[in-house]
């Protein structure tokens, strides 16, 4: 949910150990969705997360961003050019 | 003399409006006058499946007051906003017999029983309490316009299909008595005093 929580087994929360870990993979989830297992704590979510493949790499650079920042993953600004280059190497 | 006679029947009235009335919830709707009759909207028989592959139709649910939304698993917009305060519901009213929840997929070609099972499972909430429904697609889009849902299928929306996130309020006899904007937290707290009211009519 909007506070990073996620919703009992269904959605994992992003504020997690797991995002923070897992930064760098997260724009290439968000904009290609994401079919393996996650595991948080004890929990293993298995939902798929939907694809946004219309978002820019502008809007996922902003999303990184107020990622780190709200929920205090203490990752460097991202840029855009960066965010660009990660999208580019997307699995 | 005239004045005191007015003051009299001020205080009457007064009197009158403080005996409490039990506050009763409208039929929302369009309603057909036909001779003598009042005909409400209400909603039209219907079955469908749930996630245990149980037959689920208007008179499974009769005995009970019911809160409905129409969701798909897959859906990347409003749902999950929806479900967290279906979920707020469900929470509330968890041990009071009378009250179901029921969630319609628009979306029965990815929506099996076996993904709904899931579903539930994973929200952690009972089949005889919360009823996952999956069927025919045509008669899913059609039953949310009685739910006056806004529910169809388009490519260019978010996951397939264009939706609104209502959660609708009925009562045992079928009829929509009220609703909330499932994706506002203050327009569900609404909601909940509508159900408790409907409980108490």
């Amino acid at each position: 949910m909007s506070d990073g929580t996620g919703l009992k087994r269904v959605y994992p929360p992003i504020k997690s150990d797991f995002s923070a870990e897992n930064f760098e993979m997260i724009p290439c989830m968000i904009k290609n969705g994401y079919k393996d297992t996650i595991q948080i704590g004890e929990i293993q979510y298995n939902s798929a997360m939907p694809a946004f493949p219309q978002l820019s790499p502008f809007e996922i650079t902003n999303l990184m961003n107020y990622m780190n920042n709200e929920f205090n993953f203490n990752k460097p600004f991202q840029s855009l050019q960066k965010i660009r280059e990660n999208l580019e190497n997307c699995q | 003399m005239k004045i005191y006679n007015i003051l009299v029947i001020c205080f009457f009235a007064i009197g009158l409006g403080c005996q409490s009335k039990p506050k009763k919830l409208p039929i929302i709707g369009q309603v057909k006058i036909v001779g003598q009759d009042t005909i409400y909207h209400k909603i039209p028989p219907f079955s469908f499946v749930n996630q245990d592959s149980m037959t689920v139709d208007n008179s499974t649910l009769s005995p009970h007051i019911y809160l409905a939304d129409f969701f798909f698993t897959s859906c990347p917009s409003i749902c999950p906003k929806v479900t967290k305060q279906m979920l707020r519901l469900h929470d509330k009213y968890k041990d009071n017999d009378r009250v179901r929840l029921v969630s319609f997929t628009m979306d029965p070609k990815r929506d099996d029983v076996n993904k709904l099972k899931l579903y539930s499972k994973n929200l952690e909430v009972s089949s005889s309490k919360w009823h996952f429904l999956t069927g025919n697609k045509d008669e899913l889009l059609d039953l949310a316009d009685d739910y006056f849902v806004v529910a169809y299928e388009d490519d260019e929306a978010p996951g397939g299909f264009d939706h609104s996130g209502k959660i609708l309020l009925v009562d045992e006899k079928g009829h929509i008595r009220s609703f909330a904007e499932g994706t506002e937290p203050e327009s569900v707290d609404e909601l909940l005093k509508d159900v408790d009211i409907l409980l108490n009519e």
